[in-house]
């Protein structure tokens, strides 16, 4: 599969609040290249640089060095800004702080309003969205009467009206309650089959094991990528990232420890607990010393 | 907490006042409060009244609806009648001791109180019968011939429909605020004036830093949504003249010239308690 997001070097420093202060270096030379239609996911402690990457990515912040190209446009030229944003969509933490219309459905076309979209076509691109983040029965409701979850969705189909290659989520999970949480791992999960890259900014360890691929950064930096069976099996590095096992991992190590033989390629609680029962189905190996 | 609060009301309906343009209706608005100032005896209040009567039936707005606009004005509007009725000299028809309530007192203050009523109750059904989004769109379309000396149409328009949509978000922050003040025990209720708006301080000032953190973050949000300001922006629901809204500004102006000629006294009827 082709390069779709390529940053090479990357350096982003924050302003000096005042002239005695320095300026504050978020991003520290830091490569990546992304894949079209992976999901990848980004780990690493507040203040480790993963909302100032993020915004990297579709010319929210230019590079103060190095590059980022968006499917071959650099973000640093002017002439491709509107072209790379509508390209690499943004869903952010705070669901109330991103709508900008008091109605669902004249939120989610305020996207294709500003690329000057013709109105028939705002219309049904619209009703696509919301079909697929699942906010279409709610399209005329009030936005400040809906839960986190639909509040959230409706962000993600403001979005996802763009018609966007990649979507990026800011931690946008991580404001919501567990329900709120599945859907919008669902639906991530339904871009990923339909092609769309998505990078998933996140502090749950469950939703990391699902990617493809785990990013890990610390201090502007990425100290530790692979999939995630990989970086998981690293504790040293991940301790010092700050970071806390995945639950299931963390039963897993229990289990071998009692002489379980859990390979490694289970990961989710999910598959754990059916590996369990399926072993335990199979006859029973050796589970009584 | 009021949750469901909007400013002004909408009052969700299908009728052929709601299913008109909202520039029509706004301009209607404004034309109908300079005309109730042109208004000059009964049969005028009479006319105007009749009209907006007209206009409330066709609407489908129960009455008593659009009578609670008229709450929170009610203490403005009884004063106002209060003093105009013991200003005015002329024939004296009841005497309290050293005011007296003269004829020409009594009319100006039947007709002011009238005028307020009819402004209110006009207005009021411009919201109760428009969307606040169309009300914003509206707006811009008719500021825009403006553009040219300089008034930032589009952006007044984005400013009213983002206050909009705010509003409840805002209202939610403090009520959240004021409950983490409360349990630190802080107290909004005793004291008197002075030591209640001193304890609103606590409150207003996270409040504000909040309401810079929201704007920060929707900025943001509204840039990463390749917002760019009014130039090139299509609409969901474009607005378009039709037929119907003709035919409104036909009506409209029968009614603005009626009421200047009628108050300049050029119709063969009488005008009845003049003022
Ligand atoms: N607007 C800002 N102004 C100055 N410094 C900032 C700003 N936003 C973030 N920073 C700093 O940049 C660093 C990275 O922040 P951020 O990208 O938000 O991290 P994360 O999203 O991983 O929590 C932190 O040290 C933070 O203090
Ligand atoms: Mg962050």
């Amino acid at each position: 599969m082709k390069t779709f997001i390529s940053i090479e070097g990357l350096v982003y420093d924050y302003p000096a609040r005042t002239p005695e202060d320095q300026p504050v270096r978020a991003i520290d030379g830091l490569d990546l290249h992304i894949r079209e239609g992976s999901f990848t996911a980004v780990l690493g402690m507040n203040g480790s640089g993963k909302s100032t990457l993020a915004k990297c990515l579709n010319g929210l912040y230019v590079a103060g060095d190095g590059r980022v190209l968006v499917d071959g446009m650099d973000t640093a030229d002017d002439a491709n800004v509107w072209k790379i944003r509508s390209t690499v969509g943004m869903v952010f933490q705070n669901p109330d702080n991103q709508m900008v219309s008091s109605i669902v459905e004249d939120d989610v076309a305020f996207g294709p309003e500003n690329l000057g979209v013709p109105s028939e076509k705002i219309r049904e691109r619209i009703d696509a969205a919301m079909k697929a983040a699942g906010i279409f029965e709610q399209r005329h409701r009030k936005v400040h009467l809906l839960s986190g979850g639909q509040k959230q969705r409706t962000a993600i189909a403001g979005v996802l009206a763009m018609q966007p290659r990649c979507v990026v989520f800011d931690e946008s999970t991580a404001m919501l309650d567990p329900q709120g949480r599945a859907g919008v791992m669902e639906i991530i999960e339904d871009l990923r089959r339909t092609g769309i890259t998505t990078i998933l900014i996140t502090h749950n360890m469950e939703e990391a094991v699902r990617a493809d691929r785990v990013i890990v950064m610390k201090e502007g930096r990425i100290i530790l990528e692979g999939p995630p069976a990989v970086v998981f099996a690293d504790r040293r590095q991940i301790e010092a990232a700050g970071l806390a096992l995945p639950a299931s991992l963390t039963v897993r190590d229990e289990l071998i420890k009692r002489g379980i033989p859990v390979p490694d390629y289970i990961l989710e609680m999910d598959a754990l607990a059916e590996w369990l029962v399926r072993t335990a189905e199979a006859g029973e190996p050796d589970d009584e010393d | 907490m009021i949750r469901d609060i909007t400013l002004g009301q909408y009052y969700d309906a299908d009728s052929v006042i709601h299913r008109l343009d909202p520039r029509v209706k706004i301009v209607a608005a404004f034309v109908y409060l300079v005309m109730i100032f042109f208004v000059r005896d009964f049969i005028g209040y009479l006319f105007v009244g009749a009209v907006l009567a007209a206009v409330i039936i066709a609407s489908g707005v129960p009455l008593r609806f659009i009578a609670r606009g008229m709450r929170p004005i009610m203490f403005i509007l009884l004063f106002t009648f209060l003093i105009n009725i013991f200003m005015y000299r002329g024939a004296v028809l009841v005497r309290l001791g050293p005011l007296s309530i003269t004829d020409n007192g009594l009319k100006q203050a039947v007709f002011i109180a009238l005028r307020l009523v009819l402004l209110i109750f006009g207005t009021s059904l411009l919201t109760y019968t428009t969307k606040p989004m169309a009300l914003t769109d509206g707006i811009e379309s008719l500021l825009r011939p403006l553009r040219r000396i300089g008034v930032p149409a589009h952006e007044i328009a984005m400013m009213m429909s983002i206050a909009l949509r705010f509003i409840p978000t805002l209202l939610e922050e403090t009520d959240k605020i004021m409950k983490a003040q409360q349990a630190r025990g802080a107290d909004f209720e005793s004291g008197n004036l002075f030591q209640r708006a001193k304890s609103l301080i606590p409150l207003l000032i996270p409040l504000f830093v909040n309401a810079f953190r929201i704007a920060m973050d929707l900025a943001m949000a509204m840039e990463a949504r390749c917002y760019r300001g009014g130039e090139g922006r299509t609409r969901l629901h474009p607005m378009k003249y039709r037929r119907s809204d003709a035919a409104a500004y036909v009506l409209l102006i029968l009614f603005a010239v009626l009421v200047i000629v009628q108050s300049r006294g050029l119709l063969p009827i009488p005008m009845l308690w003049e003022v």
